[in-house]
């Protein structure tokens, strides 16, 4: 009898202790799975609520580059969705970057963090219009980087993309130098296997990139398939369905 | 059995420790910024877990853990210095009042140029405005303040800027973008006692030493320029007494547009004599006045306007006693100014600054010997000025702007025959003449980034003044390189050029055609700064030409010339409750001007100039500052020596300063303070009467002893 109480008390503190020491790998799964829901909502209070938790988590001494990866993609997200309100979108970006920075500094190998600063360097630009050309180039320099590091990083290829996307045809940019980068990042999506608590965001935005580039093409048709397809890989696609919706509406008013 | 129980209650025990042991910390607070304002949505939360709160609308927070021991509790928000405090957690509640500290923004895209200091709510921060009213010694005066930079050389004892091997007069000053001409009060040949305007006045002040951009013209050393108060966002109004001094100034805002500040100031320096017992000679005590009215207006969401009224009026008078002969000098002056400047935002990225201003300047001088008048001088001055810039921020900062100005003074009274002279044996000539000149200046100045942290910025100016009928051309550079994160160089080069003082060209006492003096600038620096404070090393070389001369037959002409070079070191460091400085110069100048007959030192060559500022917080509400300066002495012609061959013995002074604040209710503030300059009573020597070492002329100020108190509500 007392050997069964024993091992029952073990148990339950085993439990007890589990719950309350979720590993911080544990903790990551969690936050990328809430990331993603609120990203697709478009819910900028829940995206603060998880740079909360990933601040506490980057004090666990356990993985803190990764935790400050997802902290500098949370903030990043949230400085886009903000983009409107100029000052505070600036404020969230300036984070980001500090913590891609840090995220860099803790394992300089990881081909998505250099991926995500040539992100973060590129929309710098849009707010501070005189840092271009440093921005560019250094943008460029993280892009290679992260392309050298794994060449089969899909969002290397796809923020390569955008990039390209919003750079002049004088300046070595243009819509079909995007969609090219946007059809290598979409085959390398589909080649991605489960990446557990590392990133694989992306498989959905790359088709709503694909359809933004067809759009700049003024083939609306092609774009919108994109979108549809966007909404097939992930039906909560939040900025797929406001691009639809748009085109929806561009529709109707046309009639 | 026996065995097994020990083990079970001993295993039970190991297992349950940590979830019988503790009751519940409950850790509640609130978290504030640095002027006690709530701070909403900061995380607070215990090191190493995910336990932890947001602080509400009110900065209030509040959470409970099942941690025990020793903990860190860390405050994060972003914007904001990390606030970290070791708590030791029993079960009990922990109470916490955290104030954050504003970190200092990095990277704003803004040029570092060599040898500029900024004082203000700009980043990048060297002096704040407070700082210059703490400054020991300092006397609450901005041009003082600035004296103890480096870069600006110890030359009398007085408010003169002399730069960098550069006489007082190079040193252009500017209040909201208008020329300021008469930037002292009491005027002398070597500036004057005090600067014209109060710090009070001002937001903020911005001080170049050299390598000035495209936008300051007619300077050839040095530039200060000053900003005043913005739309107050609440009613103040303050009161200030000391022993030499009484003041009143307030601020109103009308609505949420429009709002005025307002000042008023008289000094009368006989108590602070009186009770130091200075002598001083002063046949009437330096006494001043001013007052100040500037009304803001935000007149729409893209603009403001702001109307600067100001005026001064000061008089002194002094016995002289020169070994040969006793007189008496008096002086009054009066000082009028009148500015509007209109800031507007054309778009998200450019902006245009006008203002129109006028001066109204008069002063009379009278220097007797018994009945006799030895100079008996009235002067006034009259300056309208109106001035564009605009500037626009996209890939490259660019500015472009021009002005034009008209000045007018008219001189009239008895003067000396021979300038620098007042013996009464020299006669006297009659002067009555009026001057009419304008200048006419374009400028533009661009800065563009490169990569690996580069910029650099261009910049062409252009001046006409209708006196010498010369068209002037500025070509400036600068060049600045993040070199790594706390790291900075840059360098800066330049043409100057300076125009001569109306009346210089005049065809009977000066001449016509004086041409513009011109100097070249050549300036290395490198700039370390991180939150807790800054060094900075600079070096320079100046090229002096057409400097003025003496001349028997044309009165001057424009073949002067000359250098200076040196290194200024800059240091500056706060702890938790110490902020020092250091500041040191090294010069070296020598010219060919005026009556020398070769190259020699100037007055103003000061070998080494030091300056060291400590203050102290003793408590939250207790201050102490202490000043220590040491100057070279200055280079003087001995009786029987040769010309400029030998140096007064050097200048130093120690000054002591202490204020207590005090809150007697809601919304006061109640500043006591005390400070004693030349504590140790040192007595410097200003000079030698015709450089005989038996006849020093002695500082008038020994021990000084000055207190007063100020009441803000």
């Amino acid at each position: 009898m007392k050997k069964v109480l024993l091992i029952m008390f073990v148990f339950i503190v085993l439990v007890l202790k589990a719950d309350d020491k979720q590993t911080v790998d544990e903790h990551l799964l969690t936050i990328k799975s809430a990331q993603q829901e609120a990203v697709d909502e478009g819910d900028v209070e829940k995206l603060k609520e998880i740079s909360t938790k990933l601040e506490r988590l980057s004090t666990f001494g356990d993985k803190e580059w990764l935790v400050n990866y997802y902290l500098a993609l949370n903030n990043y997200r949230i400085s886009t969705i903000l983009y409107e309100n100029k000052e505070m979108s600036a404020k969230y970006l300036e984070s980001s970057k500090e913590m891609i920075q840090k995220s860099i500094e803790g394992k300089d190998d990881f081909a998505d963090s250099h991926a995500l600063f040539a992100s973060i360097l590129g929309m710098e630009i849009g707010f501070k219009p005189e840092l271009g050309m440093t921005n560019g180039m250094k943008s460029a320099q993280e892009l290679e980087k992260a392309k050298k590091l794994d060449p089969e990083n899909p969002r290397a290829y796809m923020i390569e993309g955008t990039s390209k996307l919003y750079t002049p045809k004088m300046f070595g940019g243009g819509v079909d130098k995007a969609i090219a980068l946007f059809e290598k990042s979409e085959e390398l999506f589909l080649q991605e296997e489960n990446r557990e608590i590392y990133p694989d965001w992306g498989s959905d935005e790359i088709y709503v990139w694909l359809g933004n580039a067809y759009k700049e093409k003024k083939e609306d048709s092609v774009a919108t398939e994109f979108y549809k397809k966007a909404l097939e890989v992930n039906p909560d696609c939040g900025w797929a369905k406001v691009l639809l919706g748009e085109f929806e509406q561009g529709k109707e008013e046309a009639q | 059995m026996r065995k097994v129980k020990i083990n079970i209650s001993k295993v039970c025990f190991i297992f349950f420790l940590p979830v019988l042991l503790p009751g519940n910390t409950v850790i509640a607070g609130r978290v504030t910024g640095e002027k006690k304002e709530a701070l909403e949505g900061v995380n607070v939360f215990l090191e190493g877990t995910l336990d932890g709160a947001s602080s509400d609308e009110e900065g209030n927070f509040k959470f409970t853990t099942k941690e025990t021991g020793k903990l860190n509790l860390l405050i994060r928000m972003m914007g904001y210095k990390e606030f970290i405090q070791e708590l030791f957690l029993e079960g009990k509640l922990i109470r916490i009042e955290a104030s954050l500290k504003e970190e200092t923004i990095k990277g704003e895209g803004v040029t570092v140029r060599a040898s500029s200091f900024t004082t203000g709510e700009e980043s990048g921060v060297t002096l704040t405005p407070l700082e210059v009213i703490m400054t020991p010694g300092a006397a609450a005066d901005v041009c003082w303040a600035i004296k103890s930079f480096p870069g600006v050389q110890h030359v009398e004892e007085g408010a003169g800027l002399f730069v960098r091997g550069g006489e007082v007069t190079e040193t252009k000053f500017l209040l909201d973008g208008a020329n300021v001409y008469h930037p002292y009060r009491y005027e002398s040949p070597t500036g004057g006692f005090f600067g014209t305007f109060s710090p009070f006045l001002l937001k903020g002040t911005y001080f170049s030493s050299g390598g000035f951009g495209a936008e300051y013209g007619n300077a050839l050393s040095g530039v200060l320029s000053m900003e005043s108060q913005d739309l107050p966002s609440e009613r103040t109004i303050g009161l200030g007494m000391g022993l030499a001094n009484f003041s009143v100034a307030g601020a109103v805002p009308l609505g949420d547009k429009l709002g005025v500040n307002f000042s008023g100031n008289r000094s009368n320096t006989k108590p602070l004599f009186d009770f130091n017992n200075v002598d001083g000679d002063f046949t009437e005590y330096p006494f001043s006045y001013d007052l100040n009215l500037n009304l803001a207006w935000r007149y729409s969401e893209k603009g403001r306007a702001k109307l600067f009224f100001f005026r001064e009026k000061d008089n002194v008078g002094v016995s002289l006693q020169d070994p040969a002969w006793v007189g008496n000098y008096y002086g009054t002056e009066n000082s009028n100014l009148y500015n509007l400047k209109i800031d507007h935002a054309l778009s998200d990225n450019s902006f245009l600054e006008f203002n129109v201003s006028r001066t109204d300047f008069g002063k009379e001088t009278e220097i007797t010997s018994g009945d006799e008048y030895i100079l008996d001088l009235k002067e006034t001055d009259r300056i309208n000025q109106a001035k564009i810039l605009l500037e626009k921020k996209t890939w490259m900062f660019f500015k472009f702007g021009g002005s034009l100005e008209q000045r007018k003074s008219y001189f009239e009274g008895f003067v000396p025959s021979e300038e620098d002279s007042l013996d009464p044996s020299v006669p006297s000539n009659y002067y009555d003449r009026e001057y009419e000149s304008y200048i006419s200046s374009v400028f533009v100045e661009g800065t563009s980034f490169f990569p690996y942290n580069l910029s650099l910025t261009s910049g062409l100016r252009f001046d006409r003044d209708s006196k010498s009928e010369k068209n002037i051309f500025d070509p400036r550079f600068s060049l600045s390189w993040d070199a790594a994160d706390e790291i900075t160089l840059a360098f800066a080069t330049g043409i100057f050029h300076q125009f001569y003082e109306p009346w210089r060209y005049d065809p009977d006492y000066g001449n016509p055609d004086l041409e513009p003096m011109d100097a070249r600038h050549y300036i290395i620096s490198g700039t370390w700064k991180n939150d807790g404070g800054m060094v900075r090393v600079e070096g320079y070389y100046k090229d002096y030409e057409k400097l003025m001369r003496e001349d028997d037959s044309l009165n001057y002409i424009s073949s002067g010339f000359g250098y200076a070079k040196g290194v200024d070191f800059f240091i500056k460091k706060n702890f938790e409750k110490i902020e020092g400085r250091i500041a040191y110069s090294y010069l070296k100048s020598e010219r060919n001007w005026q009556d020398y007959s070769g190259l020699f030192p100037p007055d103003f060559d000061i070998t080494h100039n030091l300056s060291a500022i400590l203050n102290i917080s003793l408590t939250s509400s207790f201050q102490m500052g202490a000043k220590y300066m040491y100057a070279t002495g200055k280079p003087f012609t001995p009786m029987d020596g040769d010309f400029r061959a030998e140096r007064l013995p050097s200048y130093w002074t120690l000054d002591l300063s202490a204020s207590y604040l005090h809150s007697f209710f809601t919304n006061n503030l109640t500043i006591f303070y005390f400070s004693v300059n030349n504590v140790t009573n040192r007595n410097n020597i200003l000079g030698y009467y015709n450089g005989d070492r038996d006849e020093p002329i002695e500082s008038s100020y020994g021990r000084l002893y000055y207190f007063g108190v100020s009441f803000q509500m």
